[in-house]
């Protein structure tokens, strides 16, 4: 099976620091992939040379057959790859439909003429993008406010709206930075659920960044783990949570004398 | 009735200008991008207007086209607006913020010291005698009005259509719009040069309106009325800019009785919206609304 994904030999530093060393990944269609590791690791710099954010020095990205090393974020997402921000990046002025419709116009065709002259083309289009931003705000629950500012929202109702923002995206790959950071414990075994269900439904293929071991070690069927912007295991959730390296990584120390 | 347009058709008029030139900055806030280049853009539109209307070279237009004269300046003054807009705009708008609008008074400056160096354009006398469109004053609302109409039309539209979410999603986070397929450079340059167009095409009804057109047009004090227009008026109501600019045009001419105090008035009614309606007037009566709703929903 060919890989969804290719990152091969991605490497980004910033002043001395090397934020992500010489990391390769090949992400499967259909798999759900965590991506582990301590703080200042590089995840979301990993995740942000990956939608375009940050421009690596060297390395490639293949997305569905595309290169897209040097591609524009928006060029990124209108091919099908979408992402949540750790620090939660909602239009906050915007109301909850708006900020869906926004990325659900990502395959538009009309144009600002074409909507501001209210052809029938570009009103049909507008109805359709509502609709399904209607039915995607439902599915995570926030229907009965999408009037509502998506700045008045509680923080879990945030997260839920940015999955939704980027479901809308019609992704092949969703990138989730760290969905549980913030949420209750409940909320949190709702999560790994809700993620699981949006996979079979939208036939997703799922790469997260997440610290809560648990939810990783449930959800995930391979786990990458990153240390000082490299990649030091990648494996099957059992496997990683044994190997040597991670344990040192997470605890310090040698593994040898206080263990 | 007949008394009352002799005496204040020009500052209907000019209220009605005025607030084409608030609305041409209030195009680029749409998508966020604070830019003053919008007198400048006025500026050049009004001396494409002038000199079509009294160089020589142009008589035999004249002659042929008579009164359509004015919509062919307005037309050279829109293609000169979005052309000079999409080339000033594409590096400019690779800044944020205050640098935005510095560049931007870089350029109004840049096409001042142009326009008073150039032999066409008269120089520091600038150009006088600029054939006009109507006899009086008051007529030139049949310039402004129905321009004035299409812009707010547009602005209207914009708020209203899905392709418009793309502007304000810009304006909200422009990270995050780029996450979610919106080409925001391509959306900023165009909202710019939207504003661009509106300046220079108001800049050639203008010339004829004013009769002389000069390089005190396009000057930094200009730009920053323009922008008081949309701050006081409301920058985030599309009728901001022309309670912004009634108020400013006016406030002068209704305080004329207190002689040279009443700029101490003007000041103090600025200072006093800026405080007391941090979003302008149009954000006070949206409050204000809230606020009684609130109240007789308590009442019931």
């Amino acid at each position: 099976m060919s890989a969804l994904l290719k990152a091969s030999d991605l490497r980004r530093s910033f002043g001395g620091l090397m934020a992500v060393c010489d990391v390769s990944l090949a992400v499967l269609p259909g798999e759900i992939m965590g991506l582990i590791g301590p703080n200042g690791a590089g995840k979301t710099t990993f995740f942000n040379l990956l939608t375009g954010m940050t421009r690596a020095d060297t390395g490639t990205v293949i997305f569905d057959g595309h290169d897209i090393t040097s591609a524009k974020p928006e060029a990124i997402a209108s091919l099908g790859l979408a992402r949540t921000f750790q620090n939660i990046r909602l239009f906050g002025g915007l109301t909850l439909m708006d900020n869906v419709r926004v990325a659900g116009r990502v395959h538009a065709r009309t144009g600002l003429l074409g909507g501001i002259l209210g052809t029938p083309a570009s009103r049909r289009e507008d109805r359709d993008n509502t609709e399904r931003a209607y039915e995607l705000l439902r599915l995570v629950g926030l229907a009965d406010r999408v009037e509502h500012l998506a700045a008045s929202l509680p923080y879990g109702d945030r997260r839920r709206l940015e999955i939704a923002r980027a479901l809308a995206l019609s992704p092949k790959l969703l990138l989730l930075d760290e969905p549980a950071a913030g949420l209750n414990p409940s909320e949190k075994l709702g999560l790994a659920d809700f993620i699981r269900d949006i996979k079979e439904r939208f036939d997703l293929t799922v790469l997260l960044i997440e610290h809560n071991v648990p939810m990783v070690m449930g959800l995930c069927d391979r786990v990458m783990v990153l240390s000082f912007g490299q990649m030091i295991a990648m494996g099957t959730p059992e496997a990683v949570q044994r190997d040597p390296a991670v344990i040192e990584a997470y605890l310090g120390g040698d593994t040898h004398g206080a263990a | 009735m007949s008394g009352f347009f002799e005496n204040y058709g020009f500052l209907i008029v000019t209220i009605v200008q005025q607030a084409l030139l608030g609305l041409s900055i209030y195009f680029p806030l749409m998508a966020g991008q604070l830019s003053l280049a919008s007198i400048g853009f006025y500026s050049l539109g009004g001396y494409v207007a002038a000199i079509m209307g009294t160089h020589p070279y142009f008589a035999p237009w004249r002659a042929a086209l008579g009164f359509f004269m004015f919509p062919l300046e307005w037309l050279f003054a829109l293609i000169l607006g979005v052309v000079l807009g999409i080339a000033v705009g594409y590096p400019a708008l690779r800044l944020r913020g205050i640098y935005l609008a510095l560049a931007t008074i870089a350029f109004v400056q840049v096409v001042n010291v142009a326009v008073l160096n150039m032999p066409v354009a008269g120089g520091a006398v600038g150009i006088f005698g600029i054939p006009q469109a109507f006899e009086s004053r008051l007529d030139y609302i049949w310039f402004f009005g129905p321009l004035f109409a299409l812009a707010m039309f547009v602005v209207y539209r914009i708020t209203a259509i899905g392709r418009g979410l793309a502007f304000f999603a810009v304006r909200e986070d422009e990270l995050a719009a780029g996450a979610m397929g919106v080409r925001t450079t391509a959306n900023k340059v165009t909202a710019f040069v939207l504003g661009c167009a509106l300046a220079a095409v108001t800049g050639a009804m203008s010339a004829p309106f004013l009769n002389t057109w000069n390089a005190r047009q396009g000057t930094f004090d200009a730009s920053v009325t323009c922008l008081a227009y949309v701050l006081i008026g409301g920058s985030r109501s599309l009728w901001g800019p022309l309670f912004g600019a009634a108020l400013l045009v006016s406030l002068p001419e209704v305080l004329r009785p207190l002689k040279d105090s009443r700029m101490i008035l003007n000041g103090v009614v600025l200072v006093a919206v800026c405080v007391y309606l941090p979003q302008g007037l149009m954000g006070g009566l949206a409050a204000l609304r809230t606020r009684l709703a609130a109240g007789r929903g308590g009442v019931a």
